[in-house]
């Protein structure tokens, strides 16, 4: 039941979040992005096998692990995933705000960078 | 105090202490410009004592925190990865050369030089790296600093072109964790030579291939091959001449490695049953590549698809799986880092001289720089493949290593390709160069030295290369050879 | 005649005497050396190929070719041009053409003859459009380039084929391969590919057509490259090829004479179309290349002897017609065959040459022309009665003297009403004459004294028919029988000349079938090309971000999709699962379907910040403390941060609709994601790397917080790539939110207990993050979550005071924090280079300091990196988004 309910979570939110990025408004897109990016670190962290189990800690007094605990290394590299896609998210949210500047802007009409064709077909020139 | 191992961490190590440099002169810019000029000149110098080192065939290896291998972050650097690191550290002093404000194609902040070192952190780091979720992390710091440089134009050309970048190479990222976490899950561990090792014995074969496709295709997607591009030509038109040329020099050529890594190193025997859908992608590449480039007429958009035509080749090569196809794809890298960023900096030298990057309102350059359309016509030869240029040994190697395996039609799409880039570089010439401007010209404005120094070093390596190429042809099987060995000997 | 500069810079003198270097290597090249001659220099080992020449009579044939008639182009060029400032790059590509052609013709090495092939292209193209102000010349220049170079990359690939087939062939040892080798399939279509890039070069049909075109190209590029030289390539390859192939290859001798029939009276008729001189001329050289071609095929050894001979008849007598053709323009300004009559006069030289050349095109006896058709008429009765073959021969032989007639009697003759001469005053020196009378009258004092031509012809033909070493034909005068022949031909020719308008205005009126011959092919290739790049720039490249989003997201699944093992329902799969896990998954699946539904954008944010919730528990229950922790301070700073800033944002109205092919993709993707998160779940996990990491953290890194020794010591250079990247993010963001203004009177109309209480809170909070960082190696902490919470403190003193506020009280600027955080994370790392161990390995000490002893580690320094790193950067983030909400 484990594994079904946390590949059922995975699943959920990394639907859910492609589904916001496939919508047009900025935001969304960086909140999908987000979504995203949590479902793959919980993949990650699912890596290392999601068992009932206690945290990698040893308690004062401890020198070795007596009792079954949960994986490290995926923990290590969640976290840094973690702190990585924040930063990101955060340059994110920065990035489609100023895109945004206020005004309703649609994701698939940014032609700044990519100016449409020209009437005749051609390219359109570039600024 | 270890040379071995301090030479092995330089390639991160330098350009993220040149990155915090240029960061404390963030306000005075003469500064910076030195600061970064000597982190170039320092970077070069590393990689040049890096391949001294590895002439007889072993890598340079350090375990970081001298933990033991396997557990250990491990830095391997061997003869690929320093080639690829040296070519790098050159385009990076050229491009720092280049003088930043030649055309009119933006302004380069007192951001863009830490930015810049950032992004050669993530660089040096990818090249060096042998162990895959810490790849992940240099494919990030690559990101960030890539978008940095991107948005620091400030207009909204700028701001859109990084939003498509970050959107489509976030989810690229994605799926590089997914693949880093999944066969960690499936194999248990993350170097490579560990990796090497249990991939091909795992009771799990089918997950692993799985996973292994998906490492390539996130590979594919920083590489920019089909149809995973789209973020290429949306974003770096946008760049500034001098970065424009480094991005297009290496960030693609990081993703390619990273393919020819996993294909010839970390899962050579799962990774080939992969390989004929990575030749056919590499074949749609090629051709979705060059046709754009041929109805682009701004010359930074035929450039940015010519980019990823090129990957088209590189992967190609890497596709057949042997010695000879990844002998070929790195010589065919490595040419094309030189040739592909000279092309771009010229670019910039053509618009500062015919008025604008587009094609339609520019003209008749030959008459009045000729000795520019001496310096345009080399590189773009070369990146057709004409004859004493590096690119016809590269499209040689290729085409050879292609029929050598039977694989005919891969081979006859990559001679037709050529066809079109034959095409599309005549077109830029003809427009560029032969047809009289509709506007009278202006008055010939002076170039800068620097300019002719970094673009002409360039365009001598291509036509030094093309002249002799025995020294790199045997350097590149000798590279790839390395791989087929990951137990070469650490020293 | 050309516009440009103004200015002339003075002729250089090498130029009026560069004649005189092909002049010596033509001198050089008559004089009886020892033939053949092979040099060789090692070059690429690693692809055996070598500069290796090795030339033979066949060689020494076209060099003679090649710098005799380059000699008299160089000659020439300088009077055409005069006061030309293009006339000395005219001269340097001139020369450059003929030391590639030289190196073609005497290659042995298949690449390098390659190179040199290729060469003749490119420069081709760079003469092709000489005058390239003008667009036909340029759209010809492409022309010739696009179907040569691309003929080029068939030859290479041809040239790799057999080079495979036969590793280390040679063309000097392509007739010593046995018949094992040459049957192979891989060989044949080697040649196959070999004959069709010959072809191109040759323009051969379908194609020929690029070579009308290039005759835009001035006058001495047209008489060098396009009748002499570079389009004599091809057939020299096929020559070179051909004893190899024939009676081996079934097909070879066939395909030759077929194409070379076909090519010859295509052209012969076409050039009957036409009204400039030029392109008449150029028509006429296509005919004479499928000609040649075709000899070339024919089976016995006199088809290659008259190969030889034709290919210096026709050298000899076109070369000077399109000099002449270049006088008259260069006299009149045009080349119009309507136009120009009775130019004799003004001319005299010219027409004189006319003549002559005529003579020898018509193939009157005592001409060296005569001599050519005489043996090829004999090759032919020799062969197998090809009727076919013979009438075409006819019809190519009449058109032949017929167009003769028109460049040397139509222009020259009839009544003086042709176009006054050029008003510039430019009138024909004798240097304009001299080269075409020159070689005119070699072409009638060779066909009178054949016995003069007969060594070099001979060995030239010996390399094509080995056979014919042996017996020397005598050439000369023949008897009658087939001069009644010849007279046949002259009458037609003269019947088609009287015609000549009659013709043309009957192929005019054939002219919409062009719309189905290979020029328009051509067109419709490049048309292709178009619409193809259009497909891809404009159709794929379409600047839609969701179009490239679910383009790019569904490729990969499609991808990777099939080779998902299909899912084992195995029983643990469904064993119990504590309450605690359950719910959390089940909040994040809730959370996940109401960011779907949502219908604002906060409530989209809150709902993903749920998730984040949800996500925080499952770490929590799953044994992952510190995770959880990280998690729900990052996703509280989140959405807090994001809803302030937020509150400037305007969503699209009405609300985007996702259509039902991005939704599938979402719903593939996401079951893509949890079908890999089953199957890996299901797997047998391989726990060795925790297994070290466990058993080592304590005694060998001195932590008990396994997590935390594994960033800050086992894998630190993640850790320092990931300080890196969150540095990076506050310097790349800096053009994105505006700099913060000044102190801002955020504080107004807040609840002043919120105030103190905050102010109250922050100290605490750092104080607090101070402790989890210094416990963070023995229990759940460290730089991360210290980072956080010292962001979090931060953010509420932004929230309350305002981000000015918040940010002077951080201990320096954002940035310089930030930094400063990556200088310390490095600086743990430095002392154990300095020891001779690997970089950020770290050190453990203690100091005794006043009778107490501290312990003492780099850790503790590379932890406090992380946490000024993360903190400088992401309070910058924060407060910057927060100051932007306002």
């Amino acid at each position: 039941m484990t594994n079904l309910l946390f590949a059922l979570s995975v699943a959920a939110i990394a639907a859910a979040g492609l589904w916001l990025a496939l919508r047009r408004d900025l935001v969304d897109i960086v909140i999908g992005l987000a979504l995203v990016g949590t479902a793959a670190n919980l993949f990650l962290f699912g890596a290392g096998r999601v068992v009932e189990a206690r945290p990698p800690l040893l308690a004062a007094g401890e020198t070795a692990f007596a009792h079954a605990v949960a994986n490290p290394l995926p923990q290590a590299l969640v976290l840094t995933a973690i702190v990585i896609g924040f930063a990101l998210t955060c340059f994110a949210v920065a990035l489609a705000l100023r895109l945004a500047g206020g005004r309703e802007v649609d994701g698939d009409a940014l032609s700044a960078a990519e100016p449409p064709p020209a009437r005749d077909g051609e390219p359109g020139g570039l600024p | 105090m270890n040379a071995v191992l301090l030479l092995t961490a330089l390639p991160v190590l330098w350009p993220m202490l040149t990155m915090l440099a240029c960061i404390a002169c963030a306000g005075r810019s003469r500064w910076q410009e030195g600061v970064a000029f000597a982190g170039a000149v320092g970077f070069v110098a590393i990689t040049v004592a890096l391949l001294a080192g590895l002439a007889d065939g072993a890598a340079y290896v350090a375990h970081f925190g001298d933990w033991p291998a396997g557990f250990a972050i491990a830095f391997r650097i061997d003869r690929l990865g320093a080639a690829m690191l040296a070519v790098s550290a050159l385009v990076l002093l050229a491009v720092l050369l280049y003088p930043a404000r030649v055309d009119a194609s933006g302004p380069v902040g007192p951001w863009s030089r830490p930015l810049l070192f950032g992004l050669m952190t993530g660089v040096g780091g990818a090249f060096s790296s042998a162990d895959l979720f810490n790849l992940y992390v240099w494919f990030e710091v690559m990101l960030i600093a890539a978008l940095g440089l991107l948005v620091q134009g400030g207009r909204a050309a700028h701001f859109e072109a990084g939003f498509k970048y970050l959107v489509l190479n976030l989810v690229g990222t994605v799926w590089l964790l997914v693949a880093v976490g999944g066969l960690y899950g499936v194999a248990g561990q993350l170097g490579f030579g560990q990796l090497a090792a249990v991939l091909p014995g795992s009771g799990q074969a089918a997950l692993v291939t799985v996973f292994v496709a998906l490492l390539l295709l996130a590979l594919l997607s920083k590489a920019a091959a089909f149809p995973l591009f789209f973020w290429l030509p949306a974003a770096y038109p946008a760049l500034p001449t001098p970065l424009l040329a480094l991005f297009a020099g290496l960030l693609t050529k990081v993703g390619a490695y990273g393919v020819m890594r996993v294909v010839g190193e970390i899962a050579v025997p799962v990774a080939q049953p992969l390989l004929p859908a990575l030749g056919w992608l590499a074949v749609l590449t090629m051709l979705a590549g060059v046709l754009g480039a041929a109805w682009h007429w701004d010359m930074r958009r035929v450039l940015a698809f010519h980019i990823i035509s090129q990957i088209g080749y590189i992967l190609l090569g890497v596709a057949l799986g042997s010695v000879a196809g990844l002998a070929a794809a790195l010589f065919y890298t490595l040419h094309h880092i030189v040739v592909k960023a000279n092309l771009f900096l010229i670019g910039g030298l053509m618009r500062r001289c015919g008025g604008s990057f587009d094609l339609r309102r520019s003209g008749g350059l030959s008459v009045t720089r000729p000795a520019l359309a001496l310096l345009f016509a080399l590189p773009a030869a070369s990146l057709v493949g004409v004859p004493l240029t590096s690119g016809f040994w590269a499209k040689y190697l290729l085409v050879r290593a292609c029929f050598a395996q039977g694989a005919y039609a891969w081979g006859g799409v990559a001679l037709l390709v050529g066809a079109l880039t034959l095409y599309s570089m005549s077109k830029v010439w003809i427009e560029a160069f032969w047809r009289r401007p509709e506007a009278p010209a202006a008055a010939v404005v002076p170039l800068p030295w620097r300019a002719w120094v970094a673009c002409g070093a360039l365009a001598a390596i291509t036509l030094a290369i093309g002249v002799y190429p025995q020294t790199l042809i045997a350097f590149a099987e000798a590279a790839v050879a390395d791989l087929a060995l990951p137990n070469g000997g650490g020293r | 005649m050309h516009a440009t500069p103004a200015v002339h810079p003075p002729l250089a003198a090498w130029v009026r005497f560069a004649w005189l270097l092909p002049a010596l290597l033509f001198a050089l090249a008559l004089g009886n050396g020892r033939w053949p001659l092979g040099v060789e220099f090692a070059w690429v080992a690693a692809l055996d190929v070598a500069v290796a020449f090795h030339i033979d009579g066949l060689s020494r044939l076209f060099v003679l070719l090649i710098t005799g008639i380059g000699a008299l182009v160089l000659f020439y060029a300088p009077a055409y041009l005069a006061g030309d400032p293009r006339l000395a790059s005219l001269v340097r590509l001139l020369l450059a053409f003929m030391a590639a052609m030289l190196g073609a013709v005497c290659a042995d090495d298949l690449v390098l003859l390659f190179l040199f092939w290729e060469a003749t292209s490119v420069l081709s193209f760079l003469l092709v459009g000489f005058d390239h102000e003008k667009p036909a010349s340029r759209e010809a220049a492409r022309q010739a380039l696009l179907v040569t170079g691309g003929g080029g990359l068939v030859l290479l690939a041809g040239l790799l084929l057999l080079l495979e087939a036969a590793p280390g062939l040679r063309l000097s040892t392509l007739s010593s391969l046995d018949a094992a080798t040459v049957g192979q399939p891989l060989f044949a279509a080697g040649v196959a590919l070999v004959l069709v890039g010959a072809m191109s070069k040759s323009a051969q049909f379908p194609f020929h057509f690029w070579l009308p075109g290039a005759m835009s190209a001035p006058t001495p590029v047209s008489a060098y490259l396009h009748s002499a030289t570079m389009v004599k390539l091809g057939v020299y390859l096929l020559a070179r090829f051909d004893p190899a192939l024939s009676g081996v290859l079934s097909w070879w001798a066939d395909a030759l004479v077929a194409i070379g029939t076909l090519t010859a009276v295509w052209a012969a008729v076409l050039s009957l179309r036409e009204r400039d001189l030029k392109r008449i001329l150029a028509w006429s050289t296509v005919s004479a290349l499928g000609t040649l071609t075709l000899l070339i095929g024919l089976p016995n050894e006199w088809g290659a002897l008259a190969f030889a001979i034709f290919l210096l008849a026709h050298a000899l007598y076109k070369a000077p017609l399109f000099f002449v053709a270049g006088n008259v323009d260069h006299a009149t300004g045009t080349r119009s065959i309507d136009r120009l009559r009775g130019m004799r006069r003004a001319l005299p030289l010219t027409a004189t040459a006319a003549v002559l050349a005529g003579l020898s095109m018509a193939g009157l006896p005592a001409s060296l022309g005569y001599v050519a058709k005489d043996v090829m008429s004999i090759a032919k009765s020799l062969s197998e009665p090809m009727w076919l073959v013979g009438a075409a021969s006819v019809v190519v032989s009449a058109v032949g003297v017929a167009v003769a007639a028109v460049a040397a009697l139509r222009v020259f003759f009839g009544p003086a009403d042709g176009p006054p001469l050029a008003a510039d005053g430019q009138g024909v020196s004798l240097r304009l004459d001299l080269p075409p009378l020159l070689l005119a009258l070699c072409g009638l004092l060779l066909g009178l004294f054949p016995a003069w031509a007969e060594p070099v012809l001979l060995e030239a033909a010996g390399v094509v028919a080995p056979r014919l070493a042996g017996a020397l034909p005598v050439l000369g005068l023949v008897d009658g029988p087939r001069l009644g022949g010849v007279a046949i031909v002259v009458a037609l020719g003269a019947a088609t000349y009287g015609c000549w308008d009659r013709f043309h205005l009957l192929l005019e009126r054939l002219r919409p079938l062009d719309a189905f011959g290979p020029a328009a092919g051509y067109r419709l290739a490049l048309r292709l090309v178009k619409s193809g790049g259009a497909l891809v720039g404009r159709r794929m490249q379409n600047g839609r971000t969701g179009f490239y989003l679910c383009v790019s997201v569904l490729a990969v699944v499609a991808l990777a999709a099939p080779l998902l093992p299909p899912p084992r329902w195995s029983a643990t799969a469904l064993d119990g699962a504590d309450l605690g896990f359950a719910a959390a998954a089940a909040l994040a699946v809730v959370g996940a379907v109401s960011a779907v539904a949502a219908r604002d954008t906060l409530a989209r944010l809150l709902a993903a910040g749920l998730v984040g919730v949800a996500c925080a528990m499952v770490f929590l229950f799953r044994g992952a403390p510190d995770l959880a922790f990280t998690q729900l301070v990052v996703e509280t700073v989140f959405v807090v941060v994001a809803a302030v800033a937020l509150r400037r944002h305007r969503p699209l109205s009405p609300p985007p609709r996702v259509g039902a092919l991005r939704a599938a993709v979402a719903v593939a993707f996401g079951a893509l994601l949890g079908g890999l998160t089953l199957a890996v779940q299901q797997a047998p996990p391989d726990t060795q790397l925790s297994q070290f990491f466990l058993g080592a953290s304590l005694p060998q890194a001195h932590g008990r917080n396994v997590v935390n020794v594994i960033i800050v010591d086992f894998r630190a250079l993640d850790t320092l790539g990931e300080i890196a990247v969150v540095l990076l993010a506050a310097v790349a963001a800096r053009p994105l939110v505006a700099a913060l203004r000044g102190a801002d009177a955020a504080t107004a109309g807040r609840s002043v207990i919120l105030a103190h209480a905050v102010a109250f809170l922050y100290p605490l909070m750092l104080f607090t993050a101070a402790l989890v960082l210094l416990r963070g190696h023995n229990a759940p902490g460290g730089g991360f979550i210290a980072a956080l919470l010292a962001v979090s403190a931060s953010a509420a003193i932004a929230l309350v005071f305002g981000p000015a506020a918040a940010r002077s009280r951080l201990p320096l600027a954002p940035p310089a924090l930030a930094a400063a955080g990556l200088v310390l994370a490095l600086l743990s790392g430095l002392p154990a280079l300095l020891l001779g161990q690997a970089f950020l390995t770290h050190q453990w000490g203690e100091i005794t300091l006043g009778g107490f002893s501290f312990a003492f580690s780099t850790v503790l320094l590379f932890d406090l990196g992380v946490l000024c790193c993360v903190w400088g950067a992401l309070a910058g983030f924060c407060l910057r988004l927060l100051g932007e909400g306002r």
